[in-house]
C-alpha cells in the first residue's frame, strides 16, 4: 500500500509543479482571428439562405457593388488554403476585368460556420449571394481552384446566365467514378496523418481555432502525392485554414471506401468556353483532367502547367498567371 | 463513420513480452499516431496491483513529413479487481509525450484513467470501458510555419510559451481478449473519445485525427 501512496503522491506533485511554474496562454492565439472577432479587417456581410455570415475580402479595380457593369473576375481559393496564396497574381488580372476574392465562409480569416452551412448546396448559394451583394448588375468570370472547381460548376450548371467564363483549376472529378481513376488522395497509414492521430489525443478539437490549428499540419505535411519534389515542398501562404470546412467536402463525396457522386449534371449546356488549368506532377492533373472533367463541356480548353504539382499557383505563379490573362482576354473580347 | 475512418484511426500494436518472476519486459511495435517502437516494463506488486512504464520512439520514416521527432514516457499501474468470472481494472497513466514537427515543438502532460468492467470467459474476456484523459497544459514554441501564417494578416504572431490546453477527453467503448494457445493474446478495444465538458462542436466524418472514435487492436507473443 505503501508503493501505491508514493506513485500517487508523485504523480500529483509533478502536475502542480507545472501548473505553479506557467504562464498560460490560450492555444487560440495560435491562429489569427477572423472577421468576426477583429472589425479591423476588411470585411463584407453575406446572407445564404437567410444566414449572414462575414467574408473577409479583397477587390481590385473597383469598389465592391459598384459595377458599372462591366464582368468582374471571381477568384475562390481551395480547401485548407485562403485567398493569401493569391495576393500576388490577382492584381495582375485586372487589365481586362476588375478582380474580386474572399475567403470562402468558414476557411481563412471569414466567419466560422456551423458544418450544414458548408454543404456543396450552401457553397454554391455564397458564390450566388457574393454575386448580389458584389456584381450585381454584371456578369462574372468564376475561378475555382482545387475543391472550388466543384463549387463553380455547380454554380455553372445553376447560374449559366450570369456568367462570361468558367476557371477550373484542378478541380476533383466532377463524378465519383472520375475521381476513382485519380485513386485516393488520402495516403491511408501514411505517417503524416498518423501524425494527425497522435495530435488528436492531446490537442482536442474543441473549437474552431483548434481545428484550424491542427489541419496546418496537414497542409505541411506533404501527405498527399501533389508536389513536384515532396521533399521540399512549395510552402503555401495561409493565413488560416478551415478545418472543419475540408472535413464537410471531403465527408460529402466520400462513402465507404470510394466515391459517389454526380456533379455534371447541366454542365454540358454551359454556352461559354471552360478553360481548365493542369500540371503534370497532380494525380488530378492534366491527363487526368483530359479523361474526365473537359469531356462535360461542350468548349473546354485544357492548359498544361508543367513542372507543377497541385500547388501550381506556387510553383508556377508566372505560366498560371499568363494563362488566366489570355483566356480572361479572350472571353471579354469575343 | 465510413471504413476509411476506421482504418485511418486503428492503433496497432504488436509486442514481445518476457517475465522475470514479478518483472516483465516488452518490446513492441505500433502505429501509435506515428510508427514508432516501444520499450516497456512492469513489475507486479502483489496479484492484484501492478505499476509500470513505457518509453516510446518514432521510427526513421516518421521523419519530414511532419512529424519529425515525437516520443512518450508513460507511467501506468493497473488494480485488477478480478472476483470470479466478473473482472474490474482501473489503469490510471501519466504521459509526457514530446513532438517536434511543423507546428513546432511541444512538451506537453496527458493524464488518464480507464475502468474496465467485464467478464472472464476464461480463454476470452468481453468488457466495458470507460475512462478520462486530460492535457492540462503543454509548452509549445510555434515553428516558423505558424509565425508565418500571420504575415499579412495586422495581428502579432503567437510567441514561445506555455499553452493551456482545455481538452478532455472521454473515452467510451468495448474491449475484448483472446488467448490464442500458450503464448498468443490478442486484444481489441473500440469506442468513442468524446469531449463531454465543452459546447463545441463534435468534428466528425473525417480521418484527419479529428474523430471521435478510437480503436487499438494489439497481439502479444510470450515468450514464457
Amino acid at each position: 500500500m505503501g508503493n501505491k501512496k508514493t506513485f500517487w503522491c508523485l504523480n500529483l506533485f509533478l502536475t502542480l509543479t507545472l501548473f505553479g511554474c506557467a504562464n498560460i496562454l490560450e492555444l487560440d492565439r495560435l491562429v489569427p482571428q477572423t472577421v468576426k472577432e477583429n472589425s479591423g479587417l476588411p470585411s463584407l456581410e453575406i446572407e445564404v439562405f437567410d444566414q449572414r455570415a462575414l467574408i473577409h475580402y479583397r477587390a481590385y479595380g473597383f469598389t465592391p457593388g459598384d459595377t458599372s457593369g462591366q464582368t468582374i473576375t471571381f477568384l475562390m481559393h481551395g480547401s485548407l488554403s485562403d485567398m493569401k496564396g493569391y495576393l500576388d497574381i490577382a492584381p495582375q488580372l485586372t487589365a481586362d476585368t476588375p478582380v474580386f476574392m474572399w475567403d470562402l465562409r468558414g476557411n481563412g480569416l471569414s466567419e466560422r460556420v456551423p458544418a450544414k452551412e458548408l454543404s456543396f448546396r450552401w457553397m454554391c448559394e455564397e458564390i450566388e449571394s457574393v454575386r448580389r451583394l458584389v456584381a450585381p448588375n454584371s456578369k462574372i468570370i468564376l475561378l475555382g481552384y482545387s475543391w472550388s472547381g466543384i463549387f463553380a460548376s455547380l454554380y455553372a450548371a445553376q447560374h449559366p446566365e450570369n456568367l462570361e467564363g468558367l476557371i477550373l483549376i484542378e478541380p476533383p472529378g466532377l463524378k465519383g467514378e472520375y475521381q476513382d481513376i485519380a485513386g485516393s488522395a488520402l495516403n491511408l497509414l501514411g505517417s503524416g496523418y498518423l501524425g494527425m492521430a497522435y495530435l488528436s489525443e492531446f490537442l482536442s478539437p474543441i473549437d474552431h481555432e483548434m481545428i484550424d490549428f491542427r489541419s496546418l499540419a496537414i497542409l505541411e505535411a506533404g501527405v498527399r502525392d501533389f508536389f513536384v519534389d515532396i521533399d521540399n515542398r512549395p510552402t503555401m501562404p495561409v493565413w488560416r485554414v478551415g478545418g472543419l470546412a475540408v472535413s464537410v467536402w471531403e465527408s460529402e463525396v466520400i462513402s465507404g471506401m470510394g466515391y459517389e457522386y454526380d456533379y455534371t449534371h447541366g454542365l454540358g449546356t454551359f454556352p461559354h468556353p471552360v478553360l481548365f488549368l493542369a500540371t503534370d506532377h497532380s494525380p488530378i492533373g492534366y491527363d487526368f483532367q483530359q479523361r474526365t472533367n473537359t469531356n462535360e463541356f461542350q468548349d473546354p480548353r485544357l492548359v498544361k502547367i508543367p513542372n507543377a504539382g497541385h500547388r501550381l499557383i506556387v510553383e508556377q505563379p508566372e505560366a498560371v498567371t499568363q494563362a488566366l490573362q489570355d483566356y480572361i482576354q479572350e472571353v471579354i473580347h469575343d | 463513420m465510413t471504413k476509411r475512418n476506421i482504418i485511418q484511426t486503428l492503433i496497432l500494436s504488436c509486442v514481445l513480452a518476457s517475465v522475470y518472476g514479478q518483472s516483465s519486459i516488452a518490446i513492441e511495435l505500433n502505429t501509435r499516431g506515428f510508427y514508432s517502437a516501444g520499450l516497456s516494463y512492469q513489475y507486479a506488486l502483489d496479484e492484484a496491483f501492478t505499476i509500470g512504464a513505457t518509453m516510446e520512439i518514432p521510427l526513421g520514416f516518421a521523419a519530414d513529413r511532419g512529424l519529425d521527432k515525437a516520443g512518450r514516457l508513460s507511467v501506468f499501474s493497473r488494480y485488477n479487481g478480478a472476483e470470479s468470472s466478473l473482472y474490474w481494472e482501473v489503469l490510471p497513466e501519466i504521459s509526457f509525450l514530446w513532438l517536434e514537427q511543423e507546428l513546432g515543438n511541444f512538451v506537453t502532460l496527458m493524464l488518464g484513467a480507464d475502468v474496465e468492467l467485464g467478464y472472464d470467459f476464461g480463454e476470452a474476456k468481453l468488457g466495458f470501458l470507460t475512462g478520462l484523459e486530460y492535457n492540462p497544459l503543454m509548452f509549445f514554441d510555434p515553428g516558423a510555419f505558424v509565425q508565418s501564417t500571420f504575415e499579412g494578416s495586422g495581428q502579432a504572431a503567437p510567441p514561445a510559451g506555455w499553452y493551456a490546453n482545455s481538452g478532455l477527453n472521454w473515452r467510451v467503448g468495448l474491449t475484448t481478449a483472446w488467448e490464442l494457445g500458450d503464448h498468443f493474446d490478442l486484444g481489441f478495444n473500440a469506442g468513442l473519445r468524446l469531449q463531454p465538458v465543452t459546447d463545441a462542436p463534435l468534428f466528425s466524418g473525417f480521418p484527419y485525427g479529428n474523430l471521435p472514435f478510437f480503436s487499438e487492436l494489439s497481439c502479444v507473443y510470450s515468450l514464457d
